[in-house]
């Protein structure tokens, strides 16, 4: 389902109150726990993958992936 | 060409040569500005008197600002109800595609145009005295309103809310009172009606992000005719720029400042310069029409009626100007108020329902507040570094993910407020999807002189009979109902399927300001009569 454009600024809303704590710890935190959260619900490996390649695509491979 | 701002004379009123005469004005509105002007209009087109005060004596404000200048397309309907549409649409700048630049690089645009469905298209950009110099034409041919330019209110006496309020007014002669039944504050953010009343509005933020408008006209470049706003822009200190044009050449340049800025060197003329060719190359010949640094607010009284003492514009609620939210809620306002104080003036409804032109007027301000607190925040995060991390993580994907490029918010564009209306008990429970829009104008008749589904409302209550085949007019004391299918050719009738907020069924109550009050409703007159009476509190 795609969001209307109401529906994707009160997305953006949510988002800021949820990583708006002053302790980037906690930030980072929940943040990881938004992804986990979502990638259960997307439920789709391939999308999974894609999105992370996406924000990947400049950096060095992850070294955990290089272990044969 | 530079516009010249006319001077209204002054115009001795004749309390002050008989100062033993109290004189006695059904409705005084004070604020000749864009809220003040269209009341008046409307007020004056229905038959009332109207006193009109103001302590300038010319459009705008002193020093050519230009201030509002996107009308959408709801004020054009509303303008179209009280004439003066076309002259608007005819001095101003129909721009039809939007582009948002992140990083100088273009990451989103938008078009707002062909709208062949309606009667207007999304926006028209005009700067805002000549809007107001349109309305006072448009307000004296009326013959029933009268302006009084250079005349300040300095004292507000409210009585009870059973007798008139006495107004206390200075002129460059002298100062005279007079009593009015009912007075409209329409003067602005700075409302002396407000201060006199020892009204404070609730302060939402006042943010220390300070812009500077720079409008020029451009004689040697030919810039293309599109609205650009640069979210973080190379040019300007990698803060935001706006981009308009506006009539007579004249383009709206809107520049963040940085946060060390000091203002008045910024307003300097080589400064000012500096800045426009930053923006557009060095080879620029241009000429500064106006400048002007502002910042912002958010606020909003809590009512907007005190007894007999109503607010409307900026006087009663302030947004950020992201989103021309400002003016075309304050003409919202006038259209909410203008009607309703007429049935209440002529007798016809009670007071009370002026109550609700505060209900859901302030609900329309909040959220129009809502908005532009959003946009404002996008614009400028300032301490919040929550969201200070999600525009950059924002800015950074957009120019590759269609959803980040939503995301980007530099002003959700003024949209009609959608009313909580409460459906007349007389009409029975049904789902009433449509309650509470404004009635999109459709185009139900072609060729060479094309209908629109507005031109069939009157003044008052109107009934939009969508079953019957029969053409028929029916006017009542209260309204009058029509027969829409006839009056639409078969493109019409396809355009209001694809247009209204529900399906076009049974009939519609429509307002007089031109907002659905309920839909499938019955055919029985008598019915639809008795929830006319019902609303207005009868």
């Amino acid at each position: 389902m795609s969001f209307s454009q109401q529906q994707l600024d009160d997305l953006l809303e949510d988002l800021i109150a949820l990583t708006n704590i002053p302790d980037s710890q906690e930030q980072v935190q929940r943040l990881s726990q938004l992804c986990l959260l979502l990638i259960e619900q997307i439920d789709d490996s391939e999308k999974v993958r894609a999105a992370l390649a996406q924000l990947l695509s400049g950096c060095q491979p992850n070294p955990a992936r290089l272990i044969p | 060409m530079r516009f010249e701002l006319p001077r209204y004379p002054f115009v001795r009123p004749t309390e002050l040569d008989e100062p033993s005469r109290l004189r006695h004005w059904p409705v005084v509105i004070v604020g000749a500005g864009l809220t003040g002007l269209t009341l008046a209009l409307d007020l004056a087109r229905r038959g009332h008197r109207v006193l009109v005060l103001d302590d300038d004596d010319t459009v705008g404000v002193r020093g050519l600002a230009s201030r509002g200048i996107v009308w959408a397309q709801r004020t054009l309907d509303i303008f179209d109800r009280l004439g003066i549409a076309s002259s608007v649409i005819e001095k101003g700048v129909t721009w039809n595609l939007g582009r948002v630049l992140c990083r100088d690089t273009e990451v989103t645009s938008f078009r707002l145009q062909p709208q062949p469905d309606l009667r207007f298209n999304g926006f028209t950009n005009l700067q805002q005295y000549y809007v107001e110099q349109i309305l006072v034409d448009a307000l004296g041919a009326t013959g029933l309103a009268e302006i009084r330019w250079l005349n300040r209110v300095e004292q507000v006496t409210p009585a009870r809310d059973d007798q008139p309020v006495e107004l206390q007014v200075s002129t460059p002669e002298g100062s005279y009172r007079l009593i009015t039944d009912w007075l409209v504050g329409c003067d602005g953010s700075a409302s002396r009606v407000r201060d006199c009343l020892g009204l404070t509005p609730t302060v939402f933020d006042r943010t220390q992000d300070r812009w500077i408008i720079i409008d020029i006209v451009a004689k040697n470049a030919v810039i293309p005719e599109e609205r650009w706003t640069w979210l973080d822009c190379g040019a300007n200190h990698g803060r935001a720029v706006w981009r308009h044009r506006m009539a007579d050449d004249t383009w709206r340049l809107d520049f963040q400042m940085s946060p060390d800025e000091d203002s008045e060197a910024a307003a300097t003329d080589p400064a000012m310069r500096a800045r426009v060719r930053r923006l557009l190359g060095e080879s620029i010949d241009f000429d500064i029409a106006w400048s002007g640094v502002w910042q912002y607010r958010h606020e909003s009284l809590d009512s907007y009626r005190h007894g007999r003492v109503l607010f409307a514009g900026d006087a009663a609620h302030v947004v950020s100007p992201f989103g021309a939210r400002g003016g075309n809620g304050g003409i919202q306002d006038a259209d909410a108020l203008g009607w309703r104080l007429s049935l209440v003036l002529s007798g016809s409804a009670p007071a009370t329902l002026l109550d609700r032109y505060g209900s859901e007027r302030h609900e329309a301000a909040m959220e129009n507040i809502r908005q532009t607190r959003r946009s404002a925040r996008f614009v400028h995060p300032g301490e919040n570094r929550s969201a200070w991390s999600w525009r950059e993580a924002i800015v950074s994907l957009a120019d590759r993910s269609a959803l980040a490029a939503r995301l980007i918010n530099t002003g959700r564009l003024s949209a009609p407020a959608v009313y909580t209306v409460r459906r007349p008990s007389v009409l029975g429970p049904a789902p009433d999807a449509g309650a509470g829009r404004a009635l999109p104008n459709v185009r139900i008749r072609g060729g060479g002189k094309p209908l629109f589904l507005h031109d069939l409302l009157g003044p008052w209550y109107t009934v939009l009979d969508f079953e019957s085949l029969t053409e028929a007019l029916e006017p009542s004391d209260r309204g009058r109902v029509v027969a829409v299918r006839p009056c639409c050719d078969e493109e019409g009738w396809q355009a209001l399927g694809r247009q209204l907020p529900s399906q076009p069924k049974a009939c519609w109550l429509i307002r007089p300001d031109q907002h659905v009050l309920a839909t499938g409703v019955t055919p029985d007159r008598q019915v639809q009569l008795a929830a006319i009476a019902e609303e207005i509190g009868q």
